[in-house]
């Protein structure tokens, strides 16, 4: 989906420094497949987190995996008491 | 159910209010800046401020990236693009932002060739694709974005691209905030740290918020319920009468930030003496350049730039707004000759801007928190 997230009706993700969750689908190079939760997919560099594996999710900015997820994305039970 | 949802989930939203609430000392006004403006965009999109007693007051910051960008750094970006055979690239909100020579919108209207890119990776693609022209991406972005610009540079540089160029506007985080402290316009009581940010740089960077200037910071992440538990985690830090740089954002952020990417920032990057931030004037430290070792790929070395300050439109406020020191509906052309569709000021133009992010949400916020949060 490269290209298709600048949009100027609706903000660009990358100006906004927005990070989105992705999950890694298949390896290719120094680069993962990854899909979002609603099954668009997008080409991302892996350099700055390590060899990555199908499932693994990572945090992606401008096409660059920033971090890899090593907790459940949930609301914390401190919230919850 | 996507993890999304159950960040914004209003029952848990209103039980974080409600704690927040008792935890407010009875006739003190608290005011917390959030430094990152994705944190402004949901605040003002999903009416978070609503949630919090009055005596909490979120002051709005710096961490918009367009939006602090000046405009004479536009109209070099232009210049650059007006020479024969370039193609400029920059992310999609830069297009529109007013430089003393117009947008890079109206310099395509013009004739030149400034194209919208995703990431800079796609931009050096662009360069590949295009040998016979020079290609210029027009970099923008804290410490979130400045990690995709320097992969970029360490791809170009061991594929022997030489048709491909960065004009580096990448700022920094900590000396702006530095900045904001020693304002004598602002009295801040606490910080939410930028979440996305502190994916990449970590933590220990802000201690010196807490240890020297004795105000608590809490890296915070952007969903609703986040900021919610940020506030909280900041008032519960005031109770307990502690001043400390917490993570609410343990999902992603470590405290080390990521070592690796850091790394790769200091070999491709070195800290300019000064750069001018709109409405903050020139901070020492604050941005970046490309370093000796990236010098062949830098524009501002390769190209003829007028490097000329440009002086904000006086009616345009946004100065006093980047700084919190000025809600957005006070500006006087809030609104009114500064809209989305045709801003004057930056912080107009990005949807993570302080002022268009109230415009389009703003109003709506006691509607909006019903029906999506």
């Amino acid at each position: 989906m490269t290209g298709e997230r600048c949009e100027l009706d609706q903000g660009c993700i990358t100006c906004g420094d927005v990070a989105v969750v992705l999950t890694v689908i298949g390896n290719e190079g120094s680069d993962a497949l990854c899909r979002d939760d609603e099954g668009r997919t997008e080409h991302v560099a892996t350099e700055f987190v390590g060899q990555v594996a199908v499932g693994d999710r990572l945090l992606v900015h401008a096409a660059v995996a920033l971090q890899r997820l090593v907790e459940r994305e949930r609301v914390p039970d401190a919230i919850r008491r | 159910m996507r993890f999304a949802d159950e960040f914004r989930d209003p029952e848990l939203a209103q039980v974080l209010g409600t704690e927040i609430a008792t935890l407010c000392e009875p006739g003190r006004h608290y005011k917390i800046m959030e430094v990152c403006g994705g944190h402004t965009h949901t605040i003002y999109r999903y009416g978070v401020q609503d949630h919090l007693p009055e005596a909490i007051e979120l002051v709005h910051g710096p961490g918009c990236p367009v939006c602090v960008i000046p405009m004479g750094r536009v109209d070099d970006g232009i210049a650059i693009a007006e020479q024969d055979g370039v193609i400029l690239t920059c992310f999609g909100d830069m297009m529109r932002v007013p430089g003393g020579n117009g947008s890079f919108l109206e310099a395509n209207a013009r004739g030149a060739d400034i194209r919208m890119v995703y990431s800079p990776l796609d931009a050096l693609r662009i360069a590949k694709a295009n040998p016979d022209r020079r290609v210029v991406f027009y970099a923008i972005g804290f410490e979130t974005t400045a990690p995709s610009t320097a992969l970029t540079l360490v791809r170009a540089k061991a594929d022997g691209v030489t048709n491909f160029s960065v004009f580096c506007n990448h700022v920094t985080v900590i000396p702006a905030i530095t900045a904001i402290l020693d304002s004598p316009d602002l009295q801040l009581d606490a910080f939410l740290g930028p979440g996305h940010v502190s994916t990449v740089i970590g933590c220990r960077p802000y201690e010196f918020i807490a240890s020297e200037r004795h105000k608590p910071l809490v890296c915070s992440g952007f969903e609703p319920l986040d900021l919610l538990q940020s506030i909280y985690m900041v008032m519960k830090q005031f109770a307990e009468g502690r001043v400390e740089v917490e993570n609410q954002y343990t999902r992603v952020v470590r405290w080390e930030g990521n070592p690796m990417a850091l790394k790769v920032l200091e070999d491709v990057f070195s800290l300019r003496p000064h750069f001018e931030w709109r409405g903050l004037g020139s901070i020492p430290h604050s941005a970046l350049a490309l370093s000796s070792r990236y010098e062949r790929f830098d524009a501002e070395l390769s190209f003829d730039i007028p490097g000329v300050r440009v002086a904000d439109p006086k009616a345009c406020q946004c100065g006093e707004v980047l700084k919190g020191a000025l809600r957005p509906w006070e500006c006087g052309v809030f609104g009114t000759a500064c809209t989305p569709e045709k801003p004057i000021g930056t912080c107009m133009v990005s949807s993570e801007g302080a002022c268009a992010a109230y415009y389009n949400y703003g109003q709506y916020s006691k509607q909006r928190i019903h029906l999506e949060v």
